[in-house]
């Protein structure tokens, strides 16, 4: 698990690879969670996320919910696959493939 | 729980809401059914298919649904309950009956002719449905229905399941994924609504990575059964909370589920209307507070949810919404017979005990002892009557089968009758109830065939055109008397006599009372009966007939006066297992005589000792008393010291009848529990059971009944 967050025009992207599960999701908020609350959009990038669980979605999901304009940006099969399951499709972007975004 | 565990429970509540049904169809063709019967028809139907919904049995569910229909109409005045829709009612009940005996029978596959049976009712009941399909309309679009609706709250129109999960913080942590159920879920049929609660969710920073908040909202299509559907969740059971309502629930049922999730159960109800489960109509309905008016909600909810509680709870945990209306029925408990009989035995086990104790204080003159063991006794007293009492079951659930009888021999026979019950609060041991229903079908089917007249006669002969059959029960010296009367023919003396002597029963000159004439029939092979039908008069009835009631140490007699109509009389013992009873001694012999059929104990007269030992009747205050020596009633040798001979004579009754019996010595009374006699003493006449003494002695329990006749008989000869 990786994550890569980099700021540009006035916005936060944040870029997850691998898995995004109940083992790397403590280390995902603790990364989140020392973002700026300053306002700044904030893009999740999901194209690379290789594998999800119940408790990375969960975290997206607070996530989403907390961070002040944050959308999802991109998102892998799986990811997507996810989302469908749970009946979340309307937060997926429109954009169907995965690294077209970056 | 393990669903199949309920099954059982599930066929005998639905059976039992099938005679309630079959019970409402008969008062309303009979004209005694109201709106009250109306909804307890409907109430029974629309039970029996929730019920058998949670267990997916879907043939009884989806002929069920269409009854309901046809009720729901009834209900709603659309439709009144003549003659041949009662037919059609009582029909469908049979067959909703044979439906759920395949249940019972664990029967796969489908069985042609309760298919053939089913798609012909299916067809008959469709006439009475064309105007509306399903029971709730699926919108509020039909406002004149909507009152009826709201009066029990409906039944949901979706055709799929909903399933509600909501996962335990530490799920995730057990290692178990939330997502892969649901992906489970997926492969038993087709998801069509989902939807992810995500309001557990805290403030980001307050999130716990580790714990699961989300919960589930799920409606799916799917042919599965409920046991499969639950299934899919055995690993997850202990750590999640799991509702599965099945298609086409009652509205309560979602109305219960959103409450028992959640203190806004509106709010929470909008997800079932986004998943697709109900709509918001559905939804509305569900939540309306019940109007203060609406009081017939309160039978719905007392009927339906004590109906099947253990299931119900299973699939819906919290019914928060169940009121304590139910308190009435909550009072009764099933338990198991097997247990009540272990526990029958083992007061009848402390009764000996008791008595053994007693007689040791006793001999052991000890006061304290004795005061001590006399309390202990009268206790054991208590606790054998309140023991005994569990067992008693009211005769009127054996009675009220018979309306439906009558009813349908009385068509068959084309003749027109009228069944009458009384007493049916009688209460009796539930063994008894049990095997005395055979032998009143019996009498019952012989008093319409043979009893009561045709119609044409009868008003010839001045009585009413329709024939009147009685069912009587009450509480009669110790035991019940159950009497079965018509108004019909009575039963004809001189026929009974001729086919008596053609058969060789008795001799052509012989000369008998009415009462023994009538006692002929039940004879083995005896029928009078010119034409043979297929209700009864093939001869082979009576005897049986007589021969179970003995068997239960009943007796029958039988009153008659021609032309004016016949009655059986059943008499029987309250109870096969324990008795009062009255110790006596002949010779080192001792016998029990049960309590209540003595009436007194005299000294027998020096007078009457000394006379011919063949004599046997005396004059009691005026009364000729006949009596026996029971010493030689039985063919018991003399006492071994000869001092107690033949002092005391006991005077007993049964059936209206008395009698003395002569015996050495009195002990005074006991409480007996009654052994059963072995298959080698089966044929001693005169004794009906055993019973341990406290000393570990045997006694013997006498057959008053069959003594009684003996002398009588004798005397009479």
């Amino acid at each position: 698990m990786s994550l890569d967050i980099a700021r540009d025009d006035g916005q936060i992207r944040v870029r997850f690879s691998d898995e995004l599960n109940i083992y790397t999701a403590p280390a995902v908020k603790d990364a989140l969670l020392a973002l700026p609350a300053d306002g700044t959009p904030c893009r999740l990038d999901l194209g690379d996320v290789i594998e999800i669980d119940c408790a990375g979605l969960q975290v997206v999901l607070a996530a989403l919910r907390s961070l002040p304009a944050s959308t999802l940006e991109a998102c892998s099969a799986p990811v997507r696959d996810c989302f469908a399951l749970c009946g979340l499709d309307a937060l997926l972007p429109a954009a169907p493939t995965s690294s077209g975004a970056q | 729980m393990d669903i199949d565990q309920a099954i059982p429970t599930f066929l005998l509540e639905a059976r039992e809401l099938l005679e309630q049904m079959e019970d409402g169809l008969l008062q309303i063709e009979n004209g005694a059914g109201d709106g009250e019967t109306v909804n307890a028809i409907f109430r029974a139907a629309h039970t029996i298919k929730g019920s058998a919904g949670i267990f997916g049995f879907d043939e009884v569910v989806g002929f069920t649904h269409t009854v309901e229909n046809v009720l729901d109409r009834v209900r709603g005045n659309e439709l009144a309950i003549d003659r041949p829709l009662a037919e059609l009612l009582l029909a469908s009940g049979d067959h909703i009956g044979m439906l759920l005996q395949r249940v019972a029978d664990k029967a796969h596959g489908h069985d042609p002719v309760v298919n053939a049976i089913g798609h012909d009712l299916l067809g008959q009941l469709a006439r009475f449905t064309t105007a509306s399909t399903l029971p709730v309309p699926a919108t509020s679009a039909a406002p004149v229905a909507a009152p009826a609706v709201e009066s029990d709250g409906g039944t949901a129109v979706t055709g799929n399941w909903h399933i509600s999960l909501r996962f335990s913080r530490e799920v995730l942590q057990h290692g178990m994924d939330p997502l892969s159920f649901i992906r489970y879920l997926g492969s038993l049929g087709d998801i069509e609504g989902i939807v992810t609660l995500q309001d557990a969710l805290p403030p980001f920073g307050e999130l716990d990575p580790e714990a699961c908040y989300l919960g589930f909202e799920i409606s799916l299509k799917s042919d599965a059964s409920h046991a499969d559907i639950d299934g899919a969740f055995d690993f997850v059971r202990d750590d999640a909370t799991i509702h599965i309502l099945p298609p086409r629930s009652p509205l309560q049922a979602y109305a219960d589920m959103l409450t028992a999730l959640s203190p806004e159960p509106a709010t929470l109800g909008e997800a079932l209307v986004r998943c697709g489960t109900l709509d918001a109509a559905e939804l509305e309905r569900a939540l309306a507070p019940a109007p203060a008016a609406t009081t017939a909600l309160v039978p719905v909810i007392a009927d339906e949810t004590p109906a099947l509680p253990a299931i119900i709870d299973a699939a819906v945990p919290a019914t928060s919404a169940k009121p304590a209306r139910d308190s009435g029925r909550a009072k009764t408990l099933r338990v198991d017979a097997d247990k009540l009989d272990k526990l029958i035995n083992l007061v009848g086990e402390l009764v000996i005990a008791g008595a053994g104790a007693n007689m040791i204080a006793g001999q052991l003159k000890a006061r304290r002892m004795l005061e001590a063991t006399s309390t202990m006794a009268r206790l054991i007293e208590e606790v054998r009557d309140s023991t005994l009492n569990l067992r008693m079951v009211q005769i009127g659930e054996t009675f009220n089968r018979f309306q439906r009888v009558v009813r349908d021999v009385a068509r068959d026979l084309g003749k027109d009758i009228r069944l009458v019950i009384n007493g049916a609060e009688t209460e009796l041991d539930k063994t008894m109830v049990e095997k005395i229903g055979d032998p009143l079908m019996h009498l019952v089917r012989n008093a319409m065939d043979h009893g009561i007249e045709p119609a044409e006669l009868r008003v010839a002969r001045g009585k009413p055109a329709q024939g009147t059959i009685r069912l009587d029960a009450r509480h009669d010296s110790g035991g019940v008397l159950i009497e079965v009367s018509d108004d019909g023919n009575g039963l004809n003396r001189e026929r009974i006599l001729k086919k008596a002597v053609e058969k060789g029963l008795v001799g052509p000159q012989q000369h008998l009372s009415d009462e023994d004439v009538y006692k002929l029939i039940f004879a083995p092979g005896f029928s009078t009966a010119e034409q043979l039908s297929n209700i009864s008069g093939r001869g082979v009835g009576m005897d049986v007939v007589k021969k179970n009631i003995e068997a239960l140490h009943g007796s029958i007699e039988i009153d008659s006066v021609e032309g004016q109509g016949s009655t059986m009389r059943i008499r029987l013992p309250l109870t096969l297992a324990i008795i009062d009873g009255f110790l006596v001694g002949v010779g080192d012999a001792s016998f029990v005589i049960p309590l209540d059929q003595v009436i007194e104990c005299i000294k027998l007269p020096a007078v009457e000792r000394q006379t011919d030992p063949r004599r046997d009747y005396l004059n009691q205050r005026g009364q000729i008393l006949p009596y026996t020596r029971l010493r030689d009633a039985l063919d018991l040798p003399a006492g071994t010291d000869g001092r107690h001979t033949d002092r005391n004579l006991v005077v007993v009754q049964y059936g209206g009848k008395r009698a003395g019996l002569v015996v050495d010595s009195l002990h005074g009374e006991i409480q007996t529990v009654i052994k059963p006699l072995g298959r080698v003493f089966s044929r001693v006449q005169g004794i009906s059971g055993s019973t341990i003494l406290g000393s570990g002695a045997v006694a013997l329990i006498l057959d008053i009944p069959r003594l009684l006749q003996q002398v009588i008989d004798r005397a009479a000869a």
